[in-house]
């Protein structure tokens, strides 16, 4: 396998014409996701996690227009595709767990039909063998009983199957890349942890990736092997899962882990994040935190968003370098490492994105490494 | 001093299947024989208090009855069998029709689940927060709109929005108008179902915050639903897990973290994402066992249970105490 991430989304900004304005709901977003990882997109409801997985999967909305940048899968470029090369795609190459299951789901079509569809459809299963494989797509998702669920309408389901259902769906056709909009909300811990587990060994034991979208911090910190932080239609953060949370580089990612209970913490440990998302309608700062930071200097007001990597190389933790200011940030604000010294070993600086696992940050005024300790 | 709620033995059995009553009475006649009617014991046996000023959480899976209990409690289902005793009088002998009617419905009050979903689209949140202190109090013009300030006020829901559609809100300002529509009758006992799992992180610790400064305010005790145990632990005092109808382990909530007593509280436990267990983590194979005409004579989560023994499959656990207050129903509970 070359070096072609599976999944690519390099510099894409995003538009919704709408009646009451044009809402820009992603800008300037670039992501990878490789085979056998598991990348976890995290930020508050509105952010632009779902629409990012609706361009990626090549199935936004008709007032959505991609005005910039290029997602791409395994190099095949996803915006200005054909529908029909698209189709091909789907379900066999790359398929999406939906959030709400419930709505996700044909609601007078019996659960073991819809799987069947998929698998007729995209899996090479024939009008012999599509119901055997279907009970089987359902004993995979650990639901009782498949051979009599299989016969069941999503309504006679509880939500936590129905949830399991899209799931089995999803992963019928062996997808290579697996989306998973909020896959495990509204379930038990319990199925939670049994569903997390059967995408994690999917992943290692076929080589496919995956990209968790999810708000629960702890979940894609012990999911995922990297965390793409989304705040308002930007990218603010991206790194390994271990230095991410370790270290949170940007001021929003630090008061979202701040904001989220754990075992060890009481009720005055865990602190609120002020504010609200801006509206995407109307005119927005270079920052768009800029108005519930409390770091902001004057120039989150003046310059174009930075991009600043990690200091270090990987490997050496210990000793957290300085960040590297972007010296030319009004260059379209890509995400890329600062100077030569700093990107990983064969990265060529300045054209391409950051190595994956490089610890990248936009802001101005990121959290050193004694302030986020 | 009495505890404001007592329940004894509660239970909830729902007959399932068997055709109407009229065709069974006729089968009965017919064949001489009584027909055997399914039973979903959806809630069993189940006894416990809270307090005043007291939070008790409530955990468990779907489908564990949790929810039937919550219905029980606050009056909007009868019970198979039991007592529910509420500051001391026996609330459970009203039907759940007539108790719409008492003075008590406005001492037990619930936020519901999911703030997006529970409100009447069409009202204002004025309105909703107005509704109940119409109907149970008796309130109108400028004492209703004074105390509708009040209570918008305490719950920190900005005047200005008060005339605002849900539509309107956002999700945490809808869920500051349910608080307040559930607080203004002035409740002694809040049961919360949920209340934050539909909200986003930055929003859950600004409500769960003033949830905790609403109880200490008011003086009211919560019942917690919920099962995020990470949420629990913050909010409550004590915490009571359910497990297909029956209590699994009741207890203070230290106890019960640090210390669970029985393998499927150490199981939840396990499962919650970045907890790290003692003795590494547990998983449980399989999904519960049917709550319909389950074995009377059987731990309810044998089969599933990663210490059961032959004992546990012929004889139902009794209660065992672990501390002055903290109790488990298992045959090798850790003592």
């Amino acid at each position: 396998m070359s070096n072609v991430p599976l999944l690519e989304v390099d510099d894409v900004s995003i538009e919704f014409r709408t009646r009451s304005g044009v809402v820009k709901a992603l800008e300037d977003v670039s992501f990878t996701v490789a085979k056998g990882e598991i990348v976890g997109l995290v930020g508050e409801s509105g952010s632009g996690k779902s629409v990012s997985a609706y361009a990626a999967m090549g199935i936004l909305d008709a007032a959505g227009v991609v005005t910039k940048g290029r997602i791409a899968y395994q190099g095949m470029a996803i915006n200005g595709a054909k529908e029909r090369d698209l189709q091909a795609l789907r379900g066999r190459e790359m398929s999406m767990i939906f959030q709400s299951p419930r709505t996700a789901l044909n609601p007078i079509r019996t659960v073991g039909r819809q799987i069947g569809d998929v698998l007729r459809r995209h899996g090479g299963a024939t009008r012999q063998n599509w119901r055997e494989r279907a009970i089987a797509a359902l004993a995979q998702v650990r639901i009782p009983d498949p051979a009599r669920r299989a016969e069941a309408y999503p309504f006679e389901l509880s939500g936590g199957m129905c949830q399991r259902i899209c799931i089995a769906m999803a992963l019928a056709c062996e997808p290579k890349l697996l989306i998973a909009d909020e896959p495990t909300t509204g379930l038990d811990v319990t199925t939670q942890a049994a569903i997390m587990d059967l995408i994690a060994n999917l992943c290692r034991a076929r080589g496919m990736g995956a990209l968790l979208i999810t708000h629960d911090l702890h979940l894609a910190a012990e999911s995922c092997d990297r965390i793409v932080v989304m705040h308002a239609g930007h990218v603010v953060e991206t790194g390994p899962v271990q230095a991410l949370f370790a270290r949170p580089l940007h001021p929003y990612t630090a008061s979202l882990l701040a904001a989220t209970p754990s075992p060890d913490r009481s009720l005055d440990d865990i602190g609120a994040i002020p504010g609200n998302l801006p509206d995407l309608r109307a005119p927005l700062p270079p920052c768009r935190y800029r108005t519930r930071c409390q770091r902001a200097l004057e120039v989150c007001d003046r310059e174009p968003l930075p991009a600043l990597v990690e200091g270090k190389k990987e490997g050496t933790q210990g000793a957290f370098g300085p960040l590297h200011p972007q010296p030319t940030a009004n260059a379209a604000g890509q995400l890329r490492s600062g100077d030569g010294s700093a990107v990983a070993p064969g990265g060529t600086g300045g054209q391409n994105p950051p190595h994956p696992n490089h610890h990248t940050v936009r802001c101005w005024n990121p959290l050193r490494t004694e302030e986020a300790a | 001093m009495a505890p404001l709620l007592e329940v004894e033995h509660l239970t909830k059995i729902y007959s399932l299947g068997g055709g109407t009553k009229a065709g069974r009475w006729l089968k009965q006649r017919l064949t001489n024989t009584v027909p055997h009617q399914p039973r979903l014991h959806a809630v069993d046996d189940v006894s416990f208090t809270i307090e005043p000023g007291e939070s008790l959480g409530l955990v468990g899976e779907s489908g564990c009855g949790k929810s039937t209990l919550v219905t029980m409690l606050v009056r909007l289902s009868d019970p198979t069998a039991g007592v529910i005793r509420f500051e001391g009088r026996d609330i459970s002998a009203i039907p759940a029709k007539r108790f719409g009617r008492t003075a008590d419905r406005g001492r037990i009050q619930v936020v519901f689940q999911d703030p997006h979903e529970s409100l009447n689209p069409r009202h204002t949140a004025f309105d909703v927060i107005a509704e109940p202190l119409r109907r149970l109090q008796a309130m109108n013009g400028k004492a209703l709109e004074a105390k509708v300030r009040e209570t918008a006020e305490r719950v920190g829901l900005p005047d200005t929005l008060l005339g605002r559609f849900p539509h309107q809100l956002s999700g945490g300002q809808k869920a500051r108008v349910n608080i307040a529509r559930a607080i203004a009758p002035e409740p002694r006992l809040l049961v919360l179902d949920e209340p934050t799992s539909a909200l986003d992180v930055s929003v859950q610790a600004v409500i769960l915050k003033l949830l905790d400064r609403l109880r200490r305010e008011l003086g009211m005790s919560y019942l917690f639903v919920s099962h995020d145990l990470n949420v629990v632990r913050l909010l409550c005092d004590r915490v009571m897990v359910m497990y297909l109808g029956r209590v699994a382990e009741l207890g203070p909530a230290h106890d019960v973290f640090t210390e669970p007593g029985h393998p499927y509280t150490r199981a939840l436990i396990s499962a919650i994402p970045g907890a790290a267990p003692p003795g590494g983590p547990v998983r449980l194979e399989g999904d519960p066992k049917s709550p319909i005409d389950p074995d009377p004579n059987a731990c309810r989560f044998h089969g599933r249970c990663p210490i059961g023994k032959e004992l546990c499959a012929g004889t139902a656990p009794p209660w065992v105490p672990l501390g002055p207050a903290h109790g488990t129903a298992c045959h090798f509970a850790r003592r």
